[in-house]
């Protein structure tokens, strides 16, 4: 079906009041890699990266008061189911309330520690994303949040509640303070309970960005209240060659999600247009194994598009 | 320590102006989590201005294509035209109305000066303005209405 026969069909459903502050939103990332896994061998891909699609909005109030929402789910580009079996899968979901004394907002969403990555991850929602080393990717369900207001300029605090619904296991808390402009980047944020109960985490961010250059940084601390802590660091580095050409790479080494655990990434990226861009990319994830389960010493090589629409 | 002051004053600034220029793409702006982001006009890109724009077209009256192009970098809200008639206003007795929404009266005059060319736009033989009007809206932002007249 045509764009245009779409967009008439959907306008002819619904009321032109719903789309007087609504934008529709997504992106289609699909790349073709070459899978060499030391668990499943070496094998030539179709992956869908994310690929999704989300409306989100907001409605006055009043003068003081403003209701935000958002709906946003993930699908399936390459064969159309996710891992939950399902052809579209919950993102983050929110409806909240936005005032000059701050946001307040519930629902199924990232929690504040995952936010604090911010643009430091060069190769997120692909092989090198930080989440095969780290921990703390978490979207949370039955979260409820709050966000300092707008008027604190660069500043920026979320506190986030997780509801684990149960009398006999610890909610959990998830905290960021950040100071974010164009130039400087920096976080602190802390998890409480909030993947499992004892299991505590804290990450530090930052990111410079220096003309065409960006640099990344990010380290974490994770006690599961069990073993010893762990800790681990990751370093990020891009180069805006030309307004259409990126070079970039980042290098993780961690123990917080596997013994030595190490993920290195090399990528170029071409702009096309403001919402489409080509990319490459090379990674490789390895981890020195000590129980022989898991053992990485996987290499990805892949190309792959990501168009925004 | 007056220098750091300065320092980290001028950055929360820096921010707040070069925010008003930085309209990334929708579904980045969504990903980032930050619900303190500036509100940035989609109405002419991708699916959502596809959307827009249909939606302008089945509303009674409101036929009039408007020539924007990209998101613009001043915090300006979609700009709605609620026109007296459905047919292209050539006479000065049916008067047609553009108005648009800002986030703060710096922005007010950028504002208003594109929508000057959108009501040259549909008419032939200039236009005069009849009326403006400013409302305060929630979360200190302002909407602009201007009731424009075309000269025969």
């Amino acid at each position: 079906m045509k764009k245009s026969l779409l967009a008439l069909v959907i306008a002819s459903v619904l009321p032109v009041a719903a789309m007087a502050d609504v934008t529709v939103y997504g992106k289609a990332n699909v790349s073709v890699q070459n899978a060499d896994e030391e668990v499943g061998g070496s094998k030539v891909e179709l992956v869908s990266n994310a690929s999704r699609i989300g409306v989100k909005g907001g409605e006055e109030v009043n003068s003081q008061l403003k209701v935000i929402y958002q709906f946003e789910y993930q699908t399936e580009v390459d064969d159309g189911v996710g891992s939950n079996g399902q052809t579209f899968g919950q993102r983050n979901i929110y409806v909240g309330l936005q005032g000059s004394a701050g946001t307040i907002m519930a629902g199924n969403f990232d929690t504040p520690t995952k936010v604090a990555q911010e643009k430091v991850d060069l190769f997120n929602d692909l092989e090198g994303d930080i989440t095969q080393i780290f921990r703390g990717e978490i979207r949370a369900s039955n979260i409820v949040q709050y966000v300092t207001p707008a008027s604190w300029g660069a500043f920026t605090s979320s506190i986030a509640y997780v509801t684990k619904e149960s009398d006999d296991v610890d909610d959990g808390v998830s905290v960021s303070v950040g100071f974010n402009t164009p130039a400087v980047y920096v976080a602190v944020a802390m998890d409480q309970d909030v993947e499992a109960e004892g299991v505590d985490l804290i990450r530090l961010v930052g990111r410079v960005t220096l003309g065409a250059f960006q640099f990344g940084l990010l380290g974490e601390n994770y006690d599961n209240g069990v073993t010893d802590e762990e800790d681990g660091a990751f370093v990020s580095a891009l180069w805006n060659v030309t307004d259409k050409w990126a070079l970039k790479t980042q290098y993780g080494q961690s123990e917080v999600k596997m013994a030595d655990g190490e993920s290195a990434s090399v990528g170029v990226d071409y702009k096309m247009t403001k919402s489409s861009t080509l990319y490459g990319y090379v990674t490789k994830v390895e981890n020195d194994v000590l129980v022989a389960t898991a053992p990485r010493d996987d290499t990805y090589v892949g190309v792959g598009m990501d168009y925004k629409f | 320590m007056k220098v750091i002051l300065v320092a980290i004053i001028s950055a929360c600034c820096a921010v707040q102006v070069y925010a008003d220029d930085n309209c990334g793409n929708a579904v980045d702006n969504a990903d980032s989590m930050n619900v303190n982001q500036q509100d940035c006009d989609y109405t002419d890109e991708g699916l959502n201005g596809v959307l827009h724009k249909a939606f302008k077209q089945g509303s009674e009256g409101a036929v009039l294509e408007t020539a924007d192009e990209k998101p613009v970098a001043v915090k300006t809200q979609t700009a709605t035209v609620a026109v007296a008639s459905a047919n292209k206003a050539t006479s000065g007795v049916i008067p047609f109305m553009l108005r648009v929404e800002v986030d703060q009266w710096p922005s007010v005059a950028l504002a208003r000066t594109q929508l000057l060319p959108k009501a040259m736009e549909k008419c032939a033989k200039g236009f005069a303005i009849e009326r403006e009007e400013y409302r305060s809206l929630a979360m200190g932002r302002i909407a602009l209405s201007i009731e424009f007249s075309c000269l025969e």
